[in-house]
């Protein structure tokens, strides 16, 4: 069976060093052209956790050369919108929370409403931007909890120290799944990082049972390279999310660009997915499974 | 008399009135074997628009004002013949041909005279000789005619360092490349520095950019036919020359005097022995290229012709290049390596029924491969691809009056493909990235093509192409459902017909002649092409893989109307046209996110996209075909253009061979009998590509929004190189002589590509991009020492 894990942005890495040949023998210098500006457009990350209250992120992109900066960065965040969850029986007005996890530094927060397997949640956003009143509107459904059967930590053969986390799902033959798998390591990470290759769908293994193994993922994209396994010792829960087609379509993509950033050779229509209208970022809903793994 | 003047008007030389003084220059041509006269040779006048033909007593008769002439003397199946006569009085002048066997080919190369340029009904065609290739700048001493080509108009690379040419809009792969009748599918060395054509190799090379005769096929935008030499029947001949990245060594000769004849050239870069110990010292912390990299690659050709008998021709063409490339990173515990090339091997057997009936058959073997495997740690990666063809190609020739023929034949292929196999292990755990596929296809064309002269001013050249392509087993047919989930797979046997494709392709071609030394062109040609090269890059490497139509991937279509006006002037020393061309193209392939990211589980198919494509242009074209100082200079405007509906929003945008002004100067100038020079300058618009326009933040993670797909235009390109070259005192048992080149003269750093740096911490809120130009070519001068023995 195929086992999504390793390869992908690895050889991605490997095609570039490989053109590396024809960039260093070459001259290499910063251009020095007028490149387009940009509008800012609304970026909208939310999601709605089965039993959980929705979390709304609302920002806006910068220019790309824009250098940013902690004292202009707050300026890319949008804190005045009026940010409603509603689904075909209830509704919600989020509130503002500060963040300190990471950017923007506030979110959108209810303290009424929670996500229910199998209903869909809408999302609206009203905000106000040089004096034009805006609209940004997306649409989720949470699927049905797939839980994996087990879940289990595996040293590397010929590592010492080192190794993967293990799971074995069993897939729904009816439908069409898809998978989203995240980490945090107790103590080491603030929140949970998105496993390497995050995403997968059950193109290839639906109905069936799978075992795959899920390697350590970077925190950010400036986290370049890094290793790959969890260390002895660690205490690592495992977030199994089952994830609606949209939200995948979006966190592949992401995927994507990562792994070719940077890289001229990579296909230059590499962009990323969003479900949101009027806006850019995704609004997904989810059902999560928890499971600790303590490694030893 | 009036049979001379029948004879006159038959070859469409017109008589001219030259005055009084004129002498009569007579005689007979004759077989310098069994010494029968021969009708129907062509004596012309170089220089002059005057020549004629021989009657059935294989009698000639041209009326010349005094003076030196140069008498040329062509016959089909026979050597070209050239002899110096100086008219004072009338004379008698008998010429004697020795025949040799000719490739049906050769039926066009009769005709190639000046006048061609605007009499032909060929539209857009572009010829070379070793000798034109050698006269030019080199790279770093390597004469190509890739980079030849690419000076002409409406011919162009799209970067600089790739010897891959697009020709009027099309892709890389819509060109064929044909070594003596039998395909090449990668042009070029050192991921496209050199092309694999080794100038001591060639006899010359022909590209046809429109109005593709029927005899031409599977391929949309162009023919690129390489004729190798044959090989000198006179003499041993060696030739050698030593460049500083690359040395070569060249024999021809005969083998039995008037029937065997060979040729062999052998060529090897040597950047790792000798360019890095010089230049080492000289990188600093920049480039740890020479320290970790290995590269080097070798080509040999060979050519063996035999002469039967005075119909009967074979040839055996050779070819074998390999590209190594190996990449050693200790400090992140890294390697790879990377081998690629091509084989081929042709015979062809040509046999001559009567003076103007033909047969040309051919048997070849064709193979292109890439291998790729990295190690790290204890992760390993095997990458390789594979595309190898049998051929088989019947072409008779039946020639007619006036220059016209019939060519008619049945071209037949058998391909296979291995797109992608894929395996990889991690910590000697096999990963399984689904069944390698093969996949085998047979591609047949039957054609007829005839040039018909309409009366003396209109000439059409009329064809029709059947092709028909069979995708063939083994193969399992993944089913799925409305879902996109496979259910079921269907398992197809040895040649059993999975998606079969026919289609009819006309050809068209005419010309009218509007006075003596000018005329209209115009062309229509449909073309199928079965074979798809997907790209996962910007510029053509050769990572890129060979796919073939399949019952998902529809077969490519392509059209394209000219219109050109020819002129000659000045006896032919001067050609000038314009011509004008509009160019549709349907079922063209993209690969959504680059081939490994699609490949993962070898359901290639999935992973391509189509969409449609346009271009039109206008070429200006001014020549000086002889004298001490000839060249050629050339504009092309033209716009070309694709539409996916999963790229740009559906909408319209510039494909990446988009240029809107493309200029090319070519001079060469011949000072004496030691010293010519010569240099080409290039101007072009900047490639288009596609620009990050914002970025945004989730998650931690720096997102990259992109602006319209190749929206933006990269600097202008442009760049003068020179060269000069020095011949010794011929001695009299060698001549050698020296290259001088400099590319880049005033080193102008033009962009090969831009990216972007990203630098900072997201969590320390502070993040910088910075756009970097990565330029190929600095000023590059190199020496190339040639000797011939």
């Amino acid at each position: 069976m195929s086992k999504p894990g390793y390869n992908i942005k690895f050889l991605f890495s490997i095609l570039f060093v490989m053109l590396y040949a024809g960039i260093t023998i070459s001259c290499d210098k910063e251009l020095q052209i007028e490149f387009p500006d940009s509008e800012g457009i609304l970026v909208v990350e939310g999601w709605i956790e089965l039993g959980k209250a929705p979390n709304v992120l609302l920002s806006y992109t910068a220019p790309y050369f824009t250098e940013i900066d902690s004292v202009n960065l707050r300026d890319y965040a949008e804190t005045k919108a009026k940010v409603t969850v509603f689904s075909e029986t209830e509704e919600d007005i989020l509130i503002l929370k500060p963040n300190d996890k990471y950017f923007p530094p506030y979110y959108y927060f209810s303290t009424e409403l929670f996500g229910h397997t199998g209903n869909s949640y809408n999302l609206r956003v009203e905000y106000i931007r040089d004096n034009i009143q805006y609209v940004a509107t997306a649409h989720t459904t949470i699927p049905e909890l797939v839980e994996p059967d087990s879940v289990w930590f595996e040293l590397e053969p010929g590592l010492d120290s080192l190794g993967l986390i293990w799971l074995t799902i069993k897939d729904n033959p009816d439908e069409k799944n898809y998978y989203r798998t995240l980490v945090k390591r107790q103590g080491k990470d603030k929140k949970f990082v998105p496993t390497f290759t995050n995403v997968f769908s059950d193109d290839l293994f639906n109905g069936e049972e799978l075992t795959i193994s899920l390697s350590k993922g970077n925190a950010s994209i400036l986290e370049v390279g890094g290793n790959r396994f969890f260390h002895l010792g660690d205490t690592i829960i495992l977030k199994f999310c089952s994830i609606d087609k949209e939200y995948y379509d979006f966190w592949n993509t992401l995927q994507g660009q990562i792994v070719t950033s940077a890289n001229p050779f990579a296909a230059s229509n590499a962009r990323v997915a969003s479900n949101i209208k009027n806006g850019i970022g995704v609004w997904g809903g989810y059902a999560a499974s928890y499971d600790t793994v303590i490694t030893k | 008399m009036a049979r001379i003047l029948m004879v006159f008007i038959l070859t469409g030389f017109l008589l001219q009135n030259a005055g009084a003084q004129e002498y009569l220059l007579s005689g007979k041509v004759i077989d310098g074997e069994s010494g029968e006269w021969l009708i129907g040779a062509a004596i012309q006048v170089t220089g002059t628009s005057k020549g004629a033909v021989t009657d059935e007593n294989g009698t000639y008769i041209l009326k010349l004002p005094r003076g030196i002439y140069n008498i040329q003397i062509s016959y089909i199946g026979y050597e070209r013949l050239g002899k110096e006569i100086s008219l004072t009085a009338d004379r008698i002048e008998n010429f004697t041909l020795i025949p040799k066997v000719i490739e049906s080919e050769e039926v066009i190369i009769t005709t190639e005279k000046p006048e061609d340029h605007f009499r032909s009904t060929e539209t857009g065609l572009i010829e070379l000789k070793a000798k034109d290739i050698k006269a030019l700048p080199t790279l770093m001493g390597e004469a190509d005619a890739l980079r030849i080509l690419q000076l002409s108009p409406g011919v162009s690379s799209v970067t600089e360092g790739n010897a891959g040419f697009y020709v009027r809009g099309g892709g890389a792969d819509q060109n064929l490349i044909l070594i003596d009748n039998a395909t090449v599918y990668s042009s070029s060395h050192v991921l496209g520095f050199f092309s694999v054509f080794n100038s001591d190799a060639i006899h010359g090379v022909r590209l046809t950019k429109s109005g593709m005769p029927a005899f031409y096929g599977g391929r949309l935008a162009s023919v690129m036919d390489v004729e190798m030499l044959d090989g000198n029947p006179d003499s041993l001949e060696t030739t050698i020359g030593i460049g500083l990245i690359s040395s070569k060594i060249a024999f021809q000769g005969p083998i039995l005097k008037n029937r065997i004849t060979f040729s062999a050239a052998v060529r090897r870069s040597y950047l790792d022995e000798v360019v890095k110990p010089v230049i080492s010292p000289f990188l600093k912390n920049q480039s740890s290229f020479f320290k970790d990299n290995k590269y080097h690659f070798y080509d040999i050709n060979g050519k063996l012709a035999v002469r039967l008998s005075g119909r009967d021709r074979v040839t055996f063409t050779l070819y074998n290049g390999i590209d190594k490339y190996s990449l050693q990173q200790y400090r992140f515990d890294y390697e790879n390596y990377i081998k690629w090339g091509n084989t081929l091997g042709v015979l062809n057997y040509n046999h001559i029924f009567n003076k103007d009936f033909a047969v040309n058959t051919s048997l070849s073997f064709t193979e292109y491969f890439f291998n790729f495997s990295a190690v790290q740690s204890n992760i390993q990666i095997g990458l390789s691809s594979l595309i190898r063809d049998v051929a088989f190609k019947i072409q008779f020739t039946k020639l007619g009056t006036n220059n016209g023929y019939t060519k008619f034949g049945i071209d037949y292929q058998k391909h296979r493909f291995l797109p992608n196999n894929l395996d990889a292990t991690a910590n000697d755990l096999d990963l399984e990235f689904g069944s390698n596929r093969v996949l085998n296809a047979h591609e047949t064309a039957i054609y007829y093509d005839r040039i018909i002269p309409v009366g003396g001013r209109l000439s059409t050249n009329i064809g029709l192409r059947y092709t028909n392509f069979l995708h063939v087993g083994p193969y399992q047919k993944m089913l799925t459902n409305n879902l996109g989930e496979i259910y079921d797979t269907l398992s197809y046997g040895s040649n059993k017909v999975i998606k079969p494709y026919n289609h009819i392709e006309p050809r068209i071609s005419a010309r009218y002649l509007l006075n003596d030394n000018s005329s209209l062109k115009a062309s229509f040609t449909q073309n199928y092409q079965y074979i798809h090269l997907a790209s996962a890059s910007a510029v053509t490497l050769p990572t890129d893989v060979w796919l073939p139509s399949t019952e998902k991937i529809k077969p490519q279509q392509g059209e394209q109307y000219t219109l050109g006006y020819f002129v000659n002037s000045r006896d032919n020393i001067y050609q000038a046209s314009v011509d004008m061309y509009y160019k549709t193209l349907k079922n063209q392939v993209e690969l959504l996110y680059g081939i490994i990211n699609n490949f993962k589980d070898n359901i290639f198919e999935e992973s391509v996209i189509f969409g449609s494509g346009s271009s039109y242009g206008i070429e200006f074209y001014i020549r000086k075909t002889q004298g001490k100082m000839n060249g050629w200079i050339g504009y092309t405007l033209s716009k070309t253009t694709r539409k996916f509906d999963e790229i740009n929003e559906g909408k319209i945008y510039p494909a990446k061979y988009d240029r809107r002004h493309d200029v090319n100067l070519v001079v060469s100038y011949v000072l004496n009998k030691k010293w010519t020079f010569s240099g080409t300058f290039i101007y072009a618009s900047g490639n288009a590509m596609t620009l990050p326009e914002y970025k945004y933040l989730i998650d931690g993670n720096v997102i990259t929004g992109y602006g319209p797909t190749n929206g933006f235009r990269m600097p202008d390109y442009h760049r003068l190189d020179l060269s000069a070259t020095y011949s010794g005192k011929k001695a009299k048992r060698y001549e050698s002589s020296w290259n001088f080149s400099v590319i880049n003269l005033y080193n102008r750093a033009n962009p090969y590509f831009i990216y972007f740096e990203i630098s900072g911490d997201v969590y320390d809120y502070n993040l910088k991009i910075t756009p970097h130009q990565v330029s190929l070519y600095p000023i590059l001068p190199s020496v190339t020492w040639s000797i011939k023995f």
